[in-house]
């Protein structure tokens, strides 16, 4: 038999695993990553189930009794149910104002991360493949837009476009589609340069094709990791500009804007009225940050299996 | 294991100066013995043993080879001597003596004062091996410090006297320039010195010369034998390449898979080698003084002792292309130009252009293989990719087929015009997508341009990778794990499907071993024989073009010195670079065929 008929097998038997194998692997093996993981999923299920969970509806002006307001933790109400964690200035329960203010900010953040991502991924793309001008143009726009600071841009935006929550997630996809842009800018000069795509050129395929169906799942790695960040820095974007009163209108409260409510109460020892919902914003943040780092550690395609 | 710590500079006059004669007895006295060396590798699943049972012994002023493929463990001996294995990697057993001290067990301080004192270190890559931060002049310096405690005017002295010694011109200007404005052979040749700095007894050369051109590399060579000479030192000349095996050292170790098959005097065993995997080693090296029709491989432990071409039938749909008459010749390129101008701040000034391929022409006869050689630099990969259409060309005209295709890759009715035109990429670990299977890596060109009905596709695929020598059940497994050859056997496969009859093949078997090479190397003849392919194939290296091509063009900075059949080329050269670059290449010409 001749020996360059040998078949040969495949030199490594068991494949490396799927990034999302990687990940799960990783979180079990740190307690404070899987301990963040398991915050955040109750956070996203406690939102999800808001309804069913809060024993008020805090957005329902009728149900609240102002004779209720700035009730201090486990006191009693004018009906007779017990306020957890007290009341605030209008009367709501702090528990249910919690739930449903994480329901706006959770829902605020993905949505607003979401769609930065898709169109700072399109143009970081577009710019770093083809690269010369478009790569010029683009890049002098990223760079104009992140002399600006964060927070003046969204201001300015929601000076302009008024309140409610669609204005607030233009004024967050505005601020945040640079960063994706930047980062799969980076890594699609990376990937274009590398031999596969040259190859890919020389098959005849069309550059849609190769942007799509090969550079881009190449990228999405550090993608994913800069989706996990953004989406903590949207909620703590979106807290600090309903804090500063621009943001969403005082009916539908997100965390920060509880927080800003129960500011002025704080130097009379009113506490919880700002407090918890601010525990419950910095766990948040902490926890999705703390899961973004144990996850760009995981998929690195530098560490060992 | 412990992390190497911070050394500090012993007193003035502790390095002694080697000494001049010596008593013959104290000659042959080794400087380094390693005995029944084990080193091995702890992983989730077991130990993996890199070296087992290792025994050398290199003596005073002689250089002595570790020769063998990626994998058989002779960079881990080389790191194992001076304890700088990584983690979690240990010496199981065995003991190295250097001059007679054993080194396993010292503690990490005494270790301090024998790296870089007594053992001196160059490793492969030129590029990372010096800070790009620092001067050379500090660097150097600080080795000199570090090592002899020397500082000062005396230190500059010494440093200006290393710097002459490995061959730098011009030593006290050269100091204070930065690693980046030196080519890869100076900074190799800076490397040396600062392992030399110490006066060390022994030095380990882990493939020294394997990113340098071949006239740089026979300048290192001479270098180490000069060097190794004057100062008596030992030297440990790890590598993969057998002809500089043959060049420059005096014993030799072959290496498989972590244990020495085979040592002795260099000349013995090249010529006579008793182990059949240093025969199958040996015969797989490309020679440069025959042309041989196929390469001699190495199967399951024997050496195949007939050479056998492998000739199967094609399917159906694979020969269907090559019954078409094609031109002849196939390629015909003239006057072509290729420059890379840097930008200027407005356009139109021109700023300098580096001029990679000037005036070039040649033509591509139907069914031959036409060879390109050169060094790195000379525009041999330019060329490649301006006829796949990857860079533009500034001036002359290509025509393949008889159509002018010069600049007009990207418009489709060219692009099908040559679609039957692929290129085989140099580096199989970037050469493939690392998301996709291989399976759809290969079916993409034919769904791409519909060359076949769907239905018909797996069991293309299934045909093309045995062809190419894959296991076709392994289809659904992703690039990462097969290994450098296997990973270019699949690229070969991936371009023989869309039937090509021009295929460029831009130095496939730079970065593999010596057998996987020759196996490759078998694999692309017997593909040229079975469906008459015209190839175009690119390489540096002599030996390979002599085994492969029917006619070469030798270039040298973008020019076409001499062009010629290949072995009128090899034995009766015309042009002096082809002499320069003939005579600077490592012979590896064995005394009986």
């Amino acid at each position: 038999m001749a020996s360059d008929h040998i078949l040969l097998e495949p030199v490594s038997a068991a494949p490396q695993g799927l990034s999302i194998t990687r990940v799960i692997a990783e979180f079990k093996g740190h307690p404070l990553a899987a301990l963040s993981a398991l915050f955040f999923l109750f956070a996203v299920l406690a939102a999800i189930f808001a309804p069913l969970l809060a024993t008020q509806n805090p957005y329902d002006l009728a149900t609240l009794n102002l004779m209720d307001s700035r009730l201090p933790p486990h006191s009693e109400g004018m009906l007779g149910e017990v306020f957890r964690l007290g009341t605030d200035d209008l009367g709501r329960d702090m528990v249910s104002a919690i739930l449903y203010g994480l329901r706006i900010s959770l829902m605020v953040g993905l949505v607003s991360s979401l769609v930065a991502m898709i169109i700072g991924t399109i143009v970081g793309l577009v710019s770093g493949y083809f690269g010369k001008v478009i790569d010029s143009v683009a890049m002098r726009l990223v760079d104009m837009q992140l002399s600006i600071p964060a927070i003046l841009v969204a201001i300015i935006l929601l000076a302009v476009l008024g309140r409610g929550v669609e204005k607030i997630i233009i004024a967050l996809v505005t601020v945040q589609w640079v960063y994706f842009a930047r980062t799969a800018r980076g890594s699609a000069l990376v990937e274009t340069k590398k031999e596969y795509v040259q190859a890919c050129t020389v098959l005849g395929y069309s550059h849609f094709r190769i942007i799509c169906f090969h550079i881009l799942p190449n990228i999405l790695p550090p993608l994913t990791v800069v989706a996990t960040v953004e989406f903590a820095v949207a909620i703590s974007l979106e807290a600090t500009l309903s804090f500063l009163g621009v943001g969403l209108p005082i009916t539908e409260p997100s965390l920060g804007l509880l927080i800003a409510n129960g500011f002025a109460y704080l130097l009379n020892g009113e506490y919880w009225i700002s407090i918890f919902p601010g525990i419950t914003l910095l766990l948040l943040v902490f926890s999705l940050n703390i899961m973004s780092d144990y996850i760009r550690v995981a998929i690195n395609p530098r560490r060992q299996a | 294991m412990p992390s190497p710590g911070r050394c500090t500079a012993p007193t003035r006059d502790a390095a002694p100066e080697p000494s001049g004669s010596e008593e013959p007895s104290e000659a042959f006295r080794p400087i380094l013995e390693i005995e029944n060396l084990s080193v091995a590798f702890p992983t989730n699943y077991k130990e993996f043993v890199a070296v087992k049972n290792v025994s050398l012994s290199i003596r005073k002023g002689e250089i002595f080879g570790i020769v063998g493929e990626s994998g058989a463990g002779k960079s881990t001996i080389g790191v194992a001597i001076i304890q700088l294995l990584d983690y979690p990697g240990y010496i199981k057993s065995g003991s190295i003596r250097l001059d007679g001290e054993e080194l396993i067990g010292k503690s990490d301080a005494e270790l301090c004062r024998v790296r870089g004192r007594q053992i001196g270190s160059i490793f492969q890559d030129p590029q990372t091996a010096l800070n790009p931060v620092l001067t050379i002049g500090f660097q150097l310096k600080r080795a000199i410090r570090l090592s002899t405690g020397m500082t000062g005017a005396q230190a500059k002295d010494r440093a200006i006297d290393l710097m002459n010694q490995v061959g730098i011109p011009d030593p006290e200007f050269r100091l204070r320039q930065y690693p980046h404005q030196f080519s890869g052979g100076m900074r190799q040749r800076i490397v040396i010195a600062i392992a030399l700095s110490g006066n060390p007894k022994l030095v380990i050369a882990d493939e020294p010369t394997t990113a340098l051109d071949v006239s740089i590399q026979s300048e290192i060579l001479t270098l180490f034998r000069k060097l190794c000479k004057e100062r008596n030192v030992g030297v440990i000349l790890i590598t993969h390449d057998m002809a500089v095996i043959n060049e420059v050292t005096e014993r030799v170790a072959i290496m498989q898979g972590g244990v020495v098959v085979e040592q002795g005097q260099t000349e013995h065993i090249i010529n006579d080698p008793k182990a059949p995997y240093t025969q199958a080693l040996i015969r797989a090296v490309p020679r440069s003084d025959v042309k041989l029709n196929r390469f001699v491989l190495w199967h399951k432990n024997q050496v195949e002792n007939e050479i056998k071409e492998d000739h199967r039938a094609i399917p159906g749909w694979f020969n269907s292309n090559y019954e078409d008459a094609l031109p002849d010749p196939v390629l015909e390129v003239k006057n072509l130009s290729v420059a890379f101008q840097s930008k200027g701040l407005f356009p139109g000034r021109m700023k300098k252009a580096v001029k990679a391929v000037s005036d070039v022409s040649f033509q591509v006869a139907r069914g031959e293989i036409f060879g390109i050689v050169g060094e790195s630099g000379s525009g041999k990969s330019t060329i490649a990719r301006v006829l796949c259409g990857l860079e533009k060309p500034n001036g002359g005209s290509i025509h393949y087929k008889g159509r002018n295709i010069s600049g007009l890759l990207r418009r489709r009715d060219v692009r099908q015009h040559c679609l039957d035109m692929q290129m085989i990429f140099q580096d199989p670990f970037s050469s493939l997508d690392p998301r996709q299977s291989i399976a759809s890596l290969i079916a993409e060109p034919m769904k791409v341009h519909n060359l076949v009905a769907p239905a018909a596709i797996p069991g293309i695929v299934h045909d093309v990778l045995e062809r190419v020598g894959i296991d076709p059940g392994s289809a659904s497994k992703l690039p990462h794990q097969f290994s450098g050859g296997q990973k270019q056997r699949i690229s070969i496969a991936r371009a023989l499907v869309t039937r090509p009859r021009l295929l460029i093949c831009d130095e496939p078997t730079s970065a593999l071993d010596v057998s996987v090479q020759a196996q490759i190397l078998n694999l692309l003849k017997n593909l040229r024989d079975d469906l008459g392919l015209t190839m175009i194939f690119i390489s540096h290296d002599m030996a390979v073009i002599r085994q492969m091509c029917d006619r070469v063009i030798v270039m040298n900075s973008g020019v076409i010195c001499e062009s010629a059949q290949v072995d009128e080329l090899f034995e009766k050269p015309v042009h002096a670079y082809t002499r320069h670059l003939l005579r600077l290449m490592p012979k590896f010409s064995l005394r009986t065929t």
